[in-house]
């Protein structure tokens, strides 16, 4: 059986390692992007099941990823769940209006994550 | 004679060769030291960067995978050598500051039977200033409840670095206790910068918001105090603070009036904007500015008649920010704002072009956006 495939798009290397190695144990396969421009080829490359976007990254945000996501037929389906700092926590409805299923605050729980991804697949398998 | 006079010239220039002989030496010399000091420094560096390294995959599996606290405390004492044991703090630092929930009471575990949490009270306790704010910022990372009275204790510090680390580690750490000791420090004596402790605060938003409007609502401390907490509750973007804040921006205070209207803009209570229309006409120019400001920053479009008629106010601060404002409202006013290019006032006319004039650069560095 094919591994659920995550698309990570995070600037910040030390959390793109954690949340990679939490959801590879989790049993998923996961592709970091570290800015949103790469974040928006690898989603258009791979067709990912969930991607997790970070609002704050170098060349493109993650709303502008979202809305480039969006704006396609081929991508438009895909769940994004958005991760925030804690001062933009204003930022969520925004991120819900551009189409985000789920949003989390750093500092964050890994295993919260995972769970959250879990939820948003809805019993998704490839 | 000409010989008495050509001996102390021919030993002038034989000292002054020699001057530069040695002067030359000791140049490479130091050269030379620096240049080793570095070489070592940066191999010790690399020496650290490559410890840390080694470490930081034992940690993300702990972390991923270890619930018991106790069991992940047992397996880093027994898989990081003794010698590694600074780097090993730095390592569960830099975790920790990412991680909260079962994965930051993991670390906290760690940090306490490990005795870092015992080495950054006694800093805090006993060590110079920068050691002191450095162990107590540790603290605050470590979420250790245990160092809340020795935290507490150095807010009396007449270092501000200090003081701030220690107000960011307990608002950090948000136990009850840690949260009342910040509340007493904001509400107590002593000249603070409110971004500074906004920032801190926001640590522990859903904690501090409340208090800070429940004092805002009781109204009995100083006005000076009462001006810092209105800032608070814009620099935390509190949208609740909405109705407390409208309250102050009747008060007869100027000061406390100005500092409302700012905080109503950043705390994002569109509820606010009738409020802050009126208050264009207000007999403080601060006040009628700030209004301006917020009015843009809320995207109140109700305000672009108000805002187009503060663009002839006799201050030039409301007007620039009036005509700010009007470029955060949408093509309605944009097109209102560029409508005063023919203004009959020189100085309108001025404000208008150049806020049109940053805007069109603003716009055109965005990419896929063009304005006619």
């Amino acid at each position: 059986m094919e591994k659920i495939l995550i698309v990570l798009a995070e600037d910040d290397h030390q959390i793109a390692s954690l949340v990679r190695f939490k959801l590879e144990k989790d049993g998923y396969a996961v592709h970091v992007a570290e800015n949103g421009r790469d974040a928006v080829d690898l989603i258009r490359q791979m067709i990912p099941d969930i991607v997790i976007l970070d609002v704050m990254m170098p060349v493109m945000d993650g709303f502008d990823v979202l809305r480039q996501i969006k704006s396609s037929d081929a991508t438009s389906g895909i769940p994004a769940i958005m991760l925030t700092a804690r001062e933009m926590e204003e930022d969520v409805l925004k991120g819900f209006d551009l189409g985000a299923v789920d949003y989390m605050t750093k500092p964050f729980s890994p295993s919260e994550l995972s769970a959250r991804v879990r939820v948003n697949l809805n019993g998704k398998l490839r | 004679m000409a010989a008495t006079l050509a001996l102390p010239a021919a030993h002038l220039v034989e000292v002054l060769s020699l001057s530069i002989v040695v002067l030359f030496v000791l140049l490479i010399g130091v050269f030379a030291s620096l240049l080793i000091m570095r070489l070592v420094l940066s191999r010790r560096e690399a020496r650290f960067e490559a410890i840390k390294e080694s470490i930081r995959p034992l940690i993300r599996d702990l972390l991923t995978s270890e619930p018991d606290p106790r069991n992940a405390e047992w397996k880093v004492e027994h898989l990081v050598p003794a010698a590694d044991y600074h780097e090993l703090e730095q390592v569960l630092l830099e975790n920790a500051r990412m991680v909260k929930g079962p994965e930051s009471d993991v670390l906290t575990y760690i940090f306490e039977k490990m005795g870092y949490v015992d080495e950054d009270i006694r800093n805090v306790r006993y060590g110079r200033d920068f050691k002191k704010a450095e162990s107590a910022f540790h603290l605050g990372v470590m979420r250790s409840t245990r160092s809340v009275p020795f935290l507490l204790r150095i807010l009396s510090e007449p270092d501000e670095r200090v003081v701030f680390s220690a107000l960011n580690a307990l608002a950090h750490i948000g136990t009850p206790e840690a949260v009342d000791g910040v509340m007493d420090f904001i509400t107590g004596e002593r000249r603070i910068q409110s971004s500074r402790v906004g920032e801190v605060v926001l640590e522990q938003k859903k904690a501090f918001a409340p208090l800070i409007r429940g004092q805002l609502v009781e109204g009995t401390l100083p006005p000076e105090r009462l001006g810092f907490l209105i800032d608070l509750s814009g620099a935390i973007r509190d949208v609740q603070a909405g109705p407390v804040l409208l309250g102050y921006l009747a008060s007869p205070d100027d000061a406390l009036r100005s500092r409302a209207a700012r905080s109503l803009g950043l705390s994002g209570d569109v509820g606010s904007c009738e409020a802050l229309m009126a208050s264009l006409v207000d007999h403080s120019a601060d006040v009628r500015a700030e209004s301006a400001e917020s009015l843009g920053q809320l995207s109140c479009t109700d305000a672009i008649d108000g805002l187009t008629r503060a663009l002839s106010d006799p201050q030039l601060r409301v007007k620039m920010s009036a005509a700010v404002a009007l470029t955060k409202l949408g093509d309605e006013g944009h097109l209102a704002l560029t409508r005063r290019l023919a203004a009959t006032e020189e100085q309108e006319r001025g404000v208008v072009a150049e806020v049109l004039g940053a805007e069109d650069v603003r716009m055109k560095g965005m990419p896929g956006v063009s304005r006619a």
